[in-house]
């Protein structure tokens, strides 16, 4: 199993690197995003410890199955409608591109199977140096620039993380260790002092890979100059690994009794993020900016939720999954919406529901699941953790329902312009694409989107009991 | 007395305030070098006992790497472009100096007060590495040029180096891990990326950065 998941993809990579041609590389996707389904799924049945470094456990089980789900479906939509837009034959800038991608599933699968921090800080490091060349696929003067803003940023949050992997070190000179499960044993004794500071570190450079306030910049510039599957994987699989990241660092911290420190700041940078994003997408101009400021805004909820503990940590492990399953399908209909009007302006995609019903529709069902509308899963999250505030603290509460519904308010009118209004003035219709072939959108460009909202919306209607099970022994795992 | 593994880290600590005062890209780059040399007879003294691939490792890594590959790279870089100068920097070259200083103080301030707490790091050797780490910061935020963050980000690596070097001995693998860092951003994503940023803008400052905003 370990093979699957780790080996495999650097060898597909090396093969796309002497074979560069666009159906190798559509084969060799499709092939591994098989693959790592079936592996996720037998994971899930049995969990499994391959090495000393390398294990599956009740609580990683969930990332990895969330990050399966989200890259088959982005890999259906870019084998299926992505890859239509370049010639057949020769195209090693695709070949590339599908290469680079599995490095970057490799990367979050090794970083989400780790037992050793420094082995997951290092993969962490990895996933973003292969992603910053799917942000820059499309090698314009905007994409190198939001990918070095995303290399820069997120390399100075990386620095952040390694000095609190450092004093983490420096809290329990005996354990010689840097083993989740040495950490963890140890935590009882640690030096507090250490123990605070390493967090806030952690936090601070694993959160700038998350997306939190204030340390998002990168965030919003690389997820929308990215090709809509790239921004897909990034928003919907890679901000969960950060999270992964700093979930495993607090868990030390609950079982040194430090829990209120790291909640403290949790809460703080959750609602920090709330508030940033509601202020930037009632700005908004650019759809897929929107859309990153939306990632940020859910990962400020989920932030909330970890940070007050108990039913928050269920409610936020839920929230995450329905975020990563309706936010990679809204960035995978922003490519069709992209396809369609050759902008990413909202001015330019009004109307869209004259030209091509599909894609309205499916713009307008993705804002409702990512909304927490019901009957979608975040719905059932969002209420959880409404439930979670109201029990602790009813200041808390009204902010958070006040940034919440400013935030709907900002993406709903916007949503609607594009989905519902009638063109006002019929503008480009369909632009042919640089090859001279259409690009309105297949059922390819379709299917992969409406199984992650159904997805969705079975877990916010019926949560199998599996799942279910396997929900709640996460957050016990963390300790809520 | 002074102790020769103190003396080493003061001579790094005083050795920041050049890139604080001073315009020419020369001095940064003497200064990176500086502190290679510097990281590697700290890590010599760091590692009384430590085996032989550990030693070979940490030569490679603060004499090689820091001391005459990235000098050099990064000599060529601004060679290449005609580069000698950090002008127009957001923040005037004298209030640098100022409000470095000021960091200075606040990183040994914080690890004297935090002395008794501090046990395994000595506080000069914290307050020291704290104090390279945010004038490497600073200088991110305070000079306009991508080659100028790129040295920022160096120095604020080898501040980090630097405080692991405080644990080298109680923890395997944390000097390894620092190296791993180094590796991967220096060489690959900063020296592709300055190339590429430069044939597509024709510049070489942020100031060409500003496409994408709110």
């Amino acid at each position: 199993m370990l093979i699957t998941l780790l080996i495999v993809p650097p060898i597909f990579a090396g093969l796309l690197f002497l074979f560069p041609f666009r159906r190798t590389a559509n084969v060799a996707l499709g092939l591994y995003a098989l693959i790592h389904i079936a592996t996720a799924v037998a994971l899930s049945a049995r969990h499994e410890s391959f090495t000393r470094y390398f294990a599956i456990d009740d609580f990683n089980i969930l990332f990895l199955d969330v990050l399966s789900v989200v890259f088959v479906a982005t890999t259906v939509y870019l084998v299926g409608q992505f890859s239509r837009a370049n010639v057949g034959g020769r195209d090693p800038r695709y070949a590339r591109f599908a290469a680079f991608l599995l490095l970057f599933v490799d990367s979050m699968n090794g970083a989400i199977l780790s037992t050793h921090l420094g082995l997951l800080w290092v993969f962490l490091e990895a996933s973003t140096l292969t992603s910053v060349v799917l942000v820059n696929y499309n090698g314009t003067r905007s994409s190198l620039e939001a990918a070095w803003k995303y290399v820069f940023i997120c390399s100075i949050g990386i620095s952040f993380a390694f000095i609190g992997v450092i004093f983490l070190g420096a809290a329990d000179m005996s354990i010689r260790s840097l083993f989740f499960a040495d950490l963890n044993r140890a935590a009882p004794s640690m030096s507090i002092f250490w123990l605070r500071l390493s967090f806030a570190f952690v936090l601070i450079g694993f959160g700038t890979k998350m997306g939190l306030a204030p340390v998002h910049s990168w965030l919003p510039d690389a997820h929308s100059e990215g090709p809509a599957p790239a921004s897909a994987l990034l928003s919907g699989a890679l901000l969960n690994v950060a999270l992964f990241g700093i979930l495993k660092v607090d868990r030390i911290l609950n079982l040194a009794g430090q829990s209120g420190f790291a909640r403290g700041l949790l809460l703080v940078m959750g609602f920090l993020s709330l508030f940033v994003s509601s202020v930037f997408i009632l700005s908004s101009v650019n759809y897929k900016r929107m859309l990153a400021y939306s990632s940020i805004e859910h990962m400020g909820i989920i932030a909330i939720g970890i940070g007050l503990g108990g039913l928050g940590v269920l409610a936020a492990l839920l929230h995450m999954i329905g975020h990563s399953l309706s936010k990679s399908a809204f960035f995978l209909t922003s490519g069709n919406v992209h396809d369609l009007t050759g902008s990413n302006l909202i001015e330019s995609a009004r109307g869209l529901r004259s030209r091509h019903p599909a894609t309205a529709a499916l713009v307008l069902a993705c804002f409702l699941a990512i909304s927490a509308a019901p009957p979608f899963s975040t719905f059932l999250s969002e209420f959880l953790l409404v439930r979670a505030l109201f029990a602790q603290n009813a200041v808390l509460l009204g902010l958070f329902l006040l940034l919440v519904v400013v935030i709907l308010y900002g993406m709903g009118t916007r949503v609607l312009e594009i989905s519902s209004e009638r063109s006002p003035v019929p503008t480009v219709t369909e632009s042919p694409s640089e090859h001279g072939k259409s690009k309105i959108p297949t059922i390819w460009g379709v299917l992969p989107q409406l199984f992650l909202l159904l997805l969705a919306a079975i877990l916010g209607v019926y949560l199998p009991g599996p799942i279910w099970a396997a929900l709640h022994r996460a957050a016990a795992y963390l300790g809520g | 007395m002074i102790a020769p593994f103190d003396l080493i880290i003061i001579i790094f600590g005083a050795d920041l305030f050049s890139v604080m005062i001073s315009s020419r890209l020369e001095v940064y780059i003497r200064t990176i070098m500086l502190q290679g040399l510097l990281l590697f007879v700290a890590a010599v003294f760091s590692l009384p006992g430590g085996d032989v691939g550990d030693i070979i490792l940490l030569t490679v890594e603060t004499l090689g790497f820091k001391a005459v590959v990235t000098p050099w790279y990064l000599r060529r870089i601004i060679r290449e472009n005609g580069i000698f100068r950090e002008t127009e920097a957001n923040i005037p070259h004298f209030y640098s100096m100022v409000i470095g200083s000021a960091l200075f103080l606040f990183g040994l301030g914080v690890s004297y007060w935090a002395a008794e707490n501090l046990a395994p790091i000595k506080p000069l050797h914290f307050g020291m590495s704290l104090s390279a780490i945010l004038v490497g910061l600073f200088i991110i935020l305070a000079r306009r040029k991508l080659v100028t963050h790129v040295m920022g980000y160096i120095i604020m690596e080898n501040g980090i180096f630097l405080l692991s070097l405080a644990l080298a001995t109680t923890l395997p693998g944390i000097v390894e891990l620092g190296v791993a860092l180094d590796l991967f951003v220096g060489v690959f994503v900063f020296g592709v990326f300055i190339k590429r940023i430069r044939s597509v803008f024709d510049e070489d400052h942020v100031a060409g950065l500003t496409d994408l905003r709110d």
